[in-house]
């Protein structure tokens, strides 16, 4: 018998918490995204991707002191005056950098690409492998 | 099936301007915030967790053949 010694209200509350510690994992960084993005939103102007015809929430304009859109397109200027910390590493960290953008331009479409293997794939394996961590660790702390 | 590439393309807006926003709140540049993010968090965080998983597995396959052998032996 499953909760035997426990009333309704506390056997659906146990079986909550349950289904919530698979859950936050899984929210969590999507919260933490909209959290950031929507307290940085009242102070950026924006700009209007006639690509995607999609608006940005950054504008994009080539700022010295700041990240804007001008750092996606041209990663060159990005590098020229905004990097900071990583500038000695640059010869083991853009074969990899330029290696994924160039992989996920050969999908034929970089946004979908982007969206899939980044969004959605890779933390799809990441959640897949943390839930069953869990799962196998519940085994065998309870033989 | 227009809706949905509309929504993926505003999707896949959202989430670089979050880089954006990430790098002007640290401090750091849209390139850092990136390579931080896919060439080492990620990586390091899903070869971890599956050495961490494969390591599990092996440990319970070895808890339960040894439960097996117990149980053989009473």
């Amino acid at each position: 018998m499953l909760f035997p010694k426990y009333s309704i209200f506390e056997k659906n509350l146990i079986r909550s918490m349950k289904i919530l510690k698979y859950l936050i994992p899984l929210i969590l960084p999507f919260l933490i995204m909209v959290i950031v993005n929507e307290s940085a939103r009242p102070g950026l102007t924006g700009y209007h991707n006639t690509k995607y015809d999609v608006r940005g929430m950054n504008p994009n304009t080539p700022l010295k002191n700041k990240c804007t859109w001008t750092g996606f397109f041209d990663t060159g200027y990005c590098k020229r005056n905004h990097v900071k910390y990583l500038n000695n590493y640059y010869s083991w960290i853009d074969p990899i950098y330029f290696g994924m953008i160039k992989a996920l331009h050969n999908t034929g479409n970089y946004a979908v690409g982007n969206l899939f293997f980044l969004v959605f794939l890779w933390p799809a394996i990441m959640y897949y492998l943390l839930v069953r961590i869990m799962q196998l660790r519940k085994k065998l702390k309870h033989g | 099936m227009d809706k949905v590439v509309d929504i993926g393309k505003w999707i896949f807006m959202y989430c670089t301007d979050f880089i954006i926003n990430v790098a002007n709140l640290t401090g750091t540049s849209y390139y850092e915030v990136n390579a931080f993010i896919f060439v080492f968090l990620w990586p390091a965080l899903t070869a971890g967790l599956l050495i961490y998983y494969l390591f599990l597995r092996v440990r319970l396959r070895r808890e339960i053949s040894a439960k097996q052998v117990k149980s053989m032996k009473t």
